[in-house]
């Protein structure tokens, strides 16, 4: 414990020099900025800073890029809120609920819980980084294939749940999700799959441009109705950037259960923000007493992912730090940029730059404040875009949508892709179909299978792998848990009313 | 015919496509020869269980609330989108071969007009040439992501 | 509404003739080069191998003011490097994009997985070596390389071996030719699973697989205090960094072989003669600058500079030894 306070007491002088304090500003800012631009995440906000990093020191590269990082956490889900185009993966979810509730006339609440959530989540994460990095990343390494595979397999039971209308219908979006995701080359056997001879999806589909097809396009689609009927109403005139008590009371335990989930799903080489976003939002609405009113406007559907998308980029620099394993595109190119300030991640870091490792720590205590203080003008300036007529706001939004999906893998290949979703998008609202399942199957059902396939090779054809550790018995529990907890609750509401 | 329906019959088509294409896949030549088919293989089943299942559900009249029908002649709306989905089209052909900055400018030219009408057309310009500079400028210049330039001017 | 379509199209018409004629003259002798942007592609994502070599490379030659353009680094990610791979042959004849390679661009066309390999490119120099290496956890009962082979000899299947390629590309190979040259048979029935971007070493500290198979590079950290015990690296000689002089080479341990992770600069293909020439030449210069030195010897890269002439019959013996590899496990297509 001393020994800890004496390294953060160190961590501290250096991250509160004043240059210091000015690099994560910088970082905390141009994150924010690049977030909030809609294909543009954390791993480019990161390698934008990469040139300038080179000029400074180890120090100061470190505290700026995770300052980028942890910004553009803050930042992705402005752009969700209020244009319903999620600035990047991890703020997929923020569309969920935000975008209703800025409909619903209260993008300012939207806009505060979502920088106080990041900056709950942000804040908590980091002081438990401080005191426990290193047994956490002991305990990530222990998630073998198996384990992914439960994890990937309890994120999808919450699904079961989500969708209420029709059983069948849920389940069509579930197993389309689940056939993109099965797109491109297969790892496991160098087998391309329903490539059709195209080379541009031998990578793969990425989610994001599904959902700037379904959401962002789909938006558009549905504004020609909404002029013409005049149905969607020019806010003028804005309140605070604040919250109200009730939002509070239904938003802090929400907050405080999604940050230590995202944290941990962060630290997991591979997971990463979107899939920790996704899986707070989906156990919100299963704990929820009032599951119905997810995605037309819950405030604790906005507050659970953003809490844990921040705490996932925390948790995300573990692996790196105390490993020099980076587990996500954003920390392989910070630690590309250690390297080239000749300073190697990895076990020892800590015991040979220790004002190096605690500074950067430190900062982010520092970082995370800045950044709400940021975000807090900057969401009331944002707000203004609900003045702008819908004739222009729209082919604005069709602009932006563009340039995001474009900039995801710079190909041409994934606007017509983006534009096919759209139109999917547009027959799935027709039919009542829900596009929550597919969205959350899209993106955990690749690593489901492929993990599964790791799983089987490796033990042989043993099934007993997947409830070999400890671990795999927890996470089967929860995963009953998952499924059984809303019907249960379904039926004690029943008996109530009946 | 009922929107149901359709999504049934769509379903149950997409199910057996997929199967036959995960069935058609190459052999692994490494390890388990038909690994990369198995899991395609299970969700080409279930989808095309799904969509006999609804179409059971619709027939039964078990989905009466939800029943639609749909008629196939286009509305305003429906033109307007259809509209808008062709000049996407045409803007991801262009966006290499014109350039960013050309066929964004073309592209939100045309958009703003359909939803303004010709009238507006200086704000139409000023927005399209607006965004198009703009966030040329803003990769290229604060980011340092080259767009796409147009042909032989190299901008 | 038809009719601002229309006209709009018009105008589309009118812009694409003006540039037509104000660019055709530029483009037919290009006395000088380079006088616009050169767009420097990583055919992957943010943070890899590719990623860290282009941007270094561009960084090197901004530095030292070799090249007076801008180089934009571009990400072109997806299919091992075949989706770029895709992308610069609808670029025949460009003289203003460069992308960086390695073994796999060779790789994936003779598995199948690409139809175009290094003969659609413009091959313009190799630059660097990074080596492969084979690692266990600390508390793993293999301490050489030697023990893996002898085990596997008696059975295939009973160790495996993880890496962060896809089957049939880099990792794979590289523990494959060193299989070969140690005698075992059946390379066909050793286990190789591909883990996703960056869990490899996790999974091996983790105790899930026996052993992997990675970038010399890439496992610096874990070598150094102890988590991992590095049991082969590929090259010739040792590599000399910091703790990386520690561990033998496969060669030591009597396997006759050496993989390379080479990597090199490849222009489009038709790359017209004058860009050809001028990057050989600033190519050439650049590695003789102490900052390409400072920067390979922080990477931990071997400097392994081949002209275009040599660099292309190297490309075409190396390939001819992949293909007999993959050739063996049936991956060859062709």
């Amino acid at each position: 414990m001393d020994v800890i306070l004496s390294n953060l007491s160190l961590g501290l002088q250096v991250a509160l020099q004043p240059i210091n304090i000015f690099w994560v500003t910088l970082g905390g800012l141009l994150g924010t900025v690049i977030g909030m631009l809609p294909g543009l995440g954390p791993a480019t906000g990161v390698a934008v800073l990469l040139p300038l990093t080179f000029t400074m020191g180890p120090v100061g590269a470190l505290i700026t890029m995770a300052g980028g990082y942890y910004g553009a956490m803050f930042g992705g889900s402005r752009s969700s809120i209020l244009i319903n185009t999620p600035g990047d993966g991890a703020a997929i979810a923020a569309t969920f609920d935000g975008y209703p509730l800025a409909m619903k006339g209260r993008a300012e609440a939207a806009l505060a819980i979502s920088a106080i959530a990041s900056f709950i989540g942000g804040m908590i994460s980091t002081i438990v980084m401080i005191f426990t990095a290193v047994p956490v990343a002991r305990l990530a390494i222990k998630f073998g294939p198996a384990e992914y595979f439960l994890l990937m397999v309890f994120a999808l039971s919450a699904t079961a749940a989500m969708s209420k209308t029709n059983v069948v219908k849920g389940f069509i979006s579930l197993f389309l999700g689940l056939m993109v995701s099965t797109v491109g080359l297969d790892a496991q056997s160098g087998v391309s799959r329903f490539t059709f001879g195209i080379l541009e999806l031998q990578g793969g589909i990425d989610f994001l441009i599904i959902i700037l097809g379904i959401y962002a396009l789909g938006e558009v689609f549905k504004s020609f109705r909404m002029i013409h009927e005049g149905t969607r109403k020019v806010q003028t005139k804005f309140g605070p950037i604040w919250i109200t008590k009730e939002d509070w009371k239904r938003s802090w335990l929400p907050i405080l259960r999604s940050t230590p989930l995202g944290f941990f799903v962060g630290v997991l080489p591979g997971a990463g923000g979107t899939m920790a976003a996704l899986m707070a939002y989906n156990n919100e609405k299963n704990l929820s007493k009032h599951p119905e009113e997810f995605g037309k406007g819950a405030i604790e559907g906005l507050a659970a992912p953003e809490a844990a998308n921040n705490a996932a980029s925390v948790g995300a620099l573990i692996p790196m730090m105390t490993l020099g394993i980076p587990g996500s595109g954003t920390t392989a190119v910070m630690m590309g940029a250690l390297l080239m300030l000749g300073l190697q991640p990895g076990p020892l870091l800590f015991e040979k730059h220790p004002d190096i490792a605690w500074g950067m720590i430190a900062s982010m205590i520092i970082g995370n404040v800045i950044c709400i203080i940021i975000n807090m003008p900057l969401a009331k300036m944002l707000v203004r875009v609900l003045a702008v007529p819908a004739r222009y706001l729209f082919p604005i939004v069709l602009g932006l949508a563009f340039i995001g999906t474009y900039a995801i893998n710079n190909m041409v290949t994934d606007l017509f892709i983006m534009i096919i979703f759209g139109l999917i998008g547009l027959f799935m609202e027709k039919a009542d179909i829900p596009t929550s399942p597919m969205i959350l199957a899209g993106i955990v059902g690749g690593m489901m299978e492929q993990s599964f396939r790791q799983a089987r090779l490796i033990s042989g054809g043993d099934w007993s792998i997947f409830w070999g550790s400890p671990i795999c018995v927890t996470l089967i529990l929860l995963t009953i848990a998952s499924i059984v907890w809303p019907i249960v609750k379904e039926l004690k509401r029943k008996k109530g009313t009946g | 015919m009922t929107i149901n329906t359709i999504t049934g019959i769509l379903s149950f088509l997409i199910g057996i496509g997929y199967s036959y294409m995960a069935w058609t896949l190459p052999r692994a030549t490494v390890g388990n020869p038909i690994a990369p088919s198995v899991f395609p293989l299970m969700l080409g089943l279930g989808m095309t269980i799904m969509g006999i299942l609804l179409l059971i559900q619709e027939k039964a009249w078990l989905l009466k609330k939800e029943r639609k029908s749909v008629s196939l002649t286009l509305t305003q709306y429906g033109k307007s989108i259809a509209t808008v989905t062709f000049l996407c089209i045409l803007y991801a052909f262009f966006f290499e071969r014109l350039g960013y900055l050309l066929s964004t400018f073309l592209f939100l030219s045309s958009v703003l007009s359909l939803f303004n009408g010709k009238e507006r057309w200086k704000s139409i310009l000023g927005v399209s040439i607006g965004f198009s500079v703009g966030v040329y400028a803003l990769f290229g210049e604060v980011l340092n992501i080259q767009l796409p330039r147009m042909p032989f001017l190299g901008l | 509404m038809k009719q601002t379509v229309k006209a709009v199209f018009l105008l589309g018409l009118v812009c694409l003739t003006t540039a037509f004629l104000f660019g055709g003259g530029a483009g037919e002798k290009a006395p000088k080069y380079p006088t616009k942007p050169i767009d420097m592609i990583a055919p992957a994502g943010a943070g890899g191998g590719w990623d860290l070599t282009i941007r270094t490379v561009a960084k090197v030659l901004t530095d030292t003011k070799l090249v007076p353009v801008p180089l934009p680094v571009t990400n072109k990610p997806g299919g091992g490097g075949g989706v770029n791979l895709a992308y610069m042959q609808t670029k025949k004849g460009a003289d203003n994009l460069i992308a960086v390679y390695s073994p796999p661009l060779l790789l994936i066309n003779l598995n199948g997985s690409s139809p175009y390999s290094y003969k659609n490119t413009t091959p313009l120099a190799a630059l660097i070596t990074d080596y492969g290496a084979f690692v266990v956890a600390k508390n793993s009962k293999y301490t050489s390389i030697a023990q893996v082979m002898e085990d596997l000899k008696k059975d295939p299947s009973s160790v495996v071996i993880g890496g962060t390629s896809a089957v049939g590309s880099m990792d794979h190979i590289q523990f494959l030719i060193m299989a070969r040259a140690a005698g075992v048979k059946d390379l066909k029935k050793i286990k190789y699973v591909s883990f996703q971007e960056g869990s490899g070493p996790a999974q091996v500290l983790g105790g899930h697989i026996h052993l992997l198979s990675t970038g010399l590079s890439d496992v610096r950290g874990l070598l150094q205090s102890g988590d991992l015990r590095g049991l082969a690296q590929t090259g010739p000689e040792r590599v000399t960094t910091d703790v990386l002089k520690d561990i033998p080479t496969c060669k030591e341990q009597g396997i006759n072989e050496v993989f390379r992770n080479w990597r090199g600069l490849f222009g489009p293909p038709e790359m017209p003669e004058y860009a050809v020439n001028y990057w050989r030449k600033t190519l050439a210069e650049m590695v003789k600058t102490p900052e390409w030195d400072a920067a390979c010897k922080q990477n931990g890269w071997t400097k392994n500079y081949m002209d275009a002439p040599d660099f292309m019959a190297f490309l075409d013996k190396t390939n001819e030894d992949y293909k007999a590899v993959l050739g063996e496990i049936g991956m060859l297509k062709q």
